[in-house]
């Protein structure tokens, strides 16, 4: 049975036009004309326990949206949504001691304090018995490598150490059901690499299920076996990753001495990916590379050619354009 | 329903613990603050002296019973500033920043973890030893019995009266809601909190009916000073136990709709 279903569910904001000028705002004073977005569209999907599933998109897409109603901090517009067991903007006390939040622009440390101090009030918080909370605890340092930075300021630690801290008051308590919303935003490539490692450690550790959004691929491409790709409020993709990198475009590049390409014959092929000084790439069907290369080596003398795949970010930036069509 | 309070009461203890020591991480602002309290606590003090040298009888109030009034007004003053008005005022700042996102999800009531959090003792100490002074020259100068009864309806409607000034501050921001900004409205009703500069007896009319019945602010400083001057009708001791719960209820109701309204802010 799934931990999490959504079905249908749709969220539309209200706000209100504001054109340049004092003027509008002195128009605005006494009549605003009402405008409205559909942040999240007619948005089903469902998720296993243990799973880690990553949510991608440009932004505005409706990705911290969805994670904002699947944890309960706001009500849809329409829809129905299950998370283990529980409709999340009911907001239940046995709900949120289920599910934990971490959102990496928003803080809730205490700054002036060090970490151990917020720790220890989500302890009481979340009603964690003392023999549990000291073991999560050094449990968790550990994992993180922070034990020593336990008793500073939160103020004196680097953005990557208070991400950490900021991480483990948040899970202190073993939530069933994780939402992180760019967890790796801002950080250094070790202090990345560190978070992602945590992540994964944790998962497959506490068997949690996590619900993850980030703008670096390589976050999803490490941590999540399926992605989830929204663009204007509406699903685009919902499978492996290893699917989307299955795709059938491959690149073609080749260099050669002199310059007179054919334009037209080799769009024949595919589109034109980059075209420098005696070199180019081609995006060419999986099945026409063959007779591409044949074509080529036919024509001109190659002194350089490979075969690739087409990055995946393409391949995603593919599915947020099809979407947006 | 036990169980809970004392939760309830270990993580407000937290609370005004981590205060404390988040203030005292800056000992100069600490001490800054605590003198400019004392200084303010001075100026109320200068009224007193004033209505010592005069001599006379306001509405039927000695100097010593003024000073009785003056004194629960400054130590509350204090208090609703520092427990209560240093956490309203950030709540339209927590709506437009998001900042409510990670408390929402707590397993606590939200509104308890917005509107407790933050504690500025220093201020809150220097107005309770000079307000509770004040109140202790007055009592024994105007000759009032110190007895149990005394005593226990001073705190008692002081405190009850603590309990009403939190709802009745608390609902003007709770508007933050819908209109995220509610600077007009709040500081308009925070003004309000300056007409228990005196006893609430001497204004008369409308003013005092929405005073005390509409927007009660009389009920908060005046209640427990009254009592043990015997100036309360039985009519303000109902009503001024009745309020503080009617009050809250208000709020709390006004509250659960507010987040119902809750959008946050865009990702």
């Amino acid at each position: 049975m799934p931990i999490i279903e959504a079905r249908h569910i749709s969220k539309t904001f209200e706000f209100y036009k504001k054109e340049e000028g004092i003027k509008s705002s002195f128009k605005n004073l006494f009549h605003r004309e009402k405008l409205t977005k559909d942040a999240v569209k007619d948005l089903s999907f469902s998720v296993e326990e243990g799973e880690i599933v990553g949510f991608l998109g440009p932004n505005g897409a409706g990705k911290t949206t969805t994670l904002k109603l699947l944890s309960g901090i706001i009500y849809p517009t329409s829809g129905e949504m299950r998370v283990n067991g529980y409709i999340p903007w009911k907001r239940e006390t046995l709900f949120k001691k289920q599910i934990a939040v971490v959102m990496a622009q928003k803080n809730q440390l205490w700054w002036d304090l060090p970490a151990n101090e917020s720790i220890l009030l989500n302890k009481h918080i979340y009603e964690i018995p003392e023999p549990e909370y000291k073991k999560t605890l050094s449990d968790l340092v550990e994992i993180f490598g922070v034990k020593d930075l336990l008793s500073v300021q939160v103020r004196r630690l680097s953005l990557g150490e208070r991400m950490k801290f900021e991480i483990i008051s948040s899970l202190i308590h073993k939530p069933k059901v994780i939402f992180l919303d760019e967890p790796t935003i801002g950080l250094d490539l070790m202090a990345q690499r560190d978070m992602r490692k945590f992540i994964k450690d944790y998962n497959k550790h506490y068997k949690s299920t996590v619900i993850l959004t980030s703008h670096y691929m390589q976050d999803i491409e490490e941590l999540c076996s399926r992605a989830m790709i929204i663009n204007k409020g509406e699903k685009v993709y919902d499978g492996a990753l290893s699917d989307i990198k299955r795709d059938n475009i491959k690149i073609l590049s080749f260099s050669v001495d002199h310059l007179n390409f054919d334009r037209d014959e080799l769009i024949h092929f595919g589109k034109i990916r980059k075209e420098e000084e005696g070199s180019v790439s081609l995006e060419v069907d999986h099945n026409h590379v063959r007779d591409c290369l044949a074509y080529l080596l036919n024509k001109y003398e190659l002194t350089d050619f490979s075969v690739e795949d087409l990055p995946i970010e393409d391949k995603i930036l593919k599915l947020y354009e099809a979407g947006a069509q | 329903m036990l169980r809970e309070f004392k939760r309830y009461l270990v993580i407000y203890w937290m609370f005004i613990k981590n205060s404390l020591m988040s203030q005292m991480e800056y000992r100069v602002n600490f001490i800054i603050s605590a003198c400019v309290q004392l200084a303010h606590m001075g100026i109320k003090l200068t009224y007193v002296i004033v209505l010592y040298n005069v001599g006379i009888n306001i509405n039927g109030f000695t100097p010593d019973e003024m000073m009785i009034m003056i004194g629960t007004y400054s130590a509350l003053s204090g208090v609703f500033v520092s427990f209560f008005l240093i956490n309203f005022g950030s709540l339209s700042s927590h709506i437009k920043s998001g900042g409510l996102d990670t408390l929402i999800v707590k397993p606590i009531s939200l509104q308890f973890m917005v509107t407790l959090r933050h504690v500025d003792l220093a201020f809150a100490a220097v107005s309770l030893v000079v307000g509770g002074t004040m109140v202790g020259i007055g009592w024994y100068r105007a000759d009032v019995a110190f007895t149990f009864v005394n005593l226990i309806g001073y705190i008692g409607f002081t405190l009850w009266g603590l309990f009403l000034t939190y709802s009745v501050f608390l609902i003007p921001n709770i508007i933050s809601f819908w209109t995220v900004s509610a600077n007009g409205i709040s500081q308009f009703v925070n003004q309000l909190w300056d007409f228990n500069n005196m006893p609430m007896t001497i204004y008369n009319g409308v003013f005092k009916i929405i005073g005390t019945f509409i927007i009660p602010v009389f009920l908060i400083t005046n209640i427990g000073g009254l009592f043990i001057l015997d100036k309360l009708s039985p009519l303000m001791i109902v009503w001024s136990i009745i309020a503080p719960i009617f009050f809250f209820i208000l709020c709390r109701v006004l509250w659960n709709k507010a987040m119902k309204h809750y959008v946050s802010v865009s990702g």
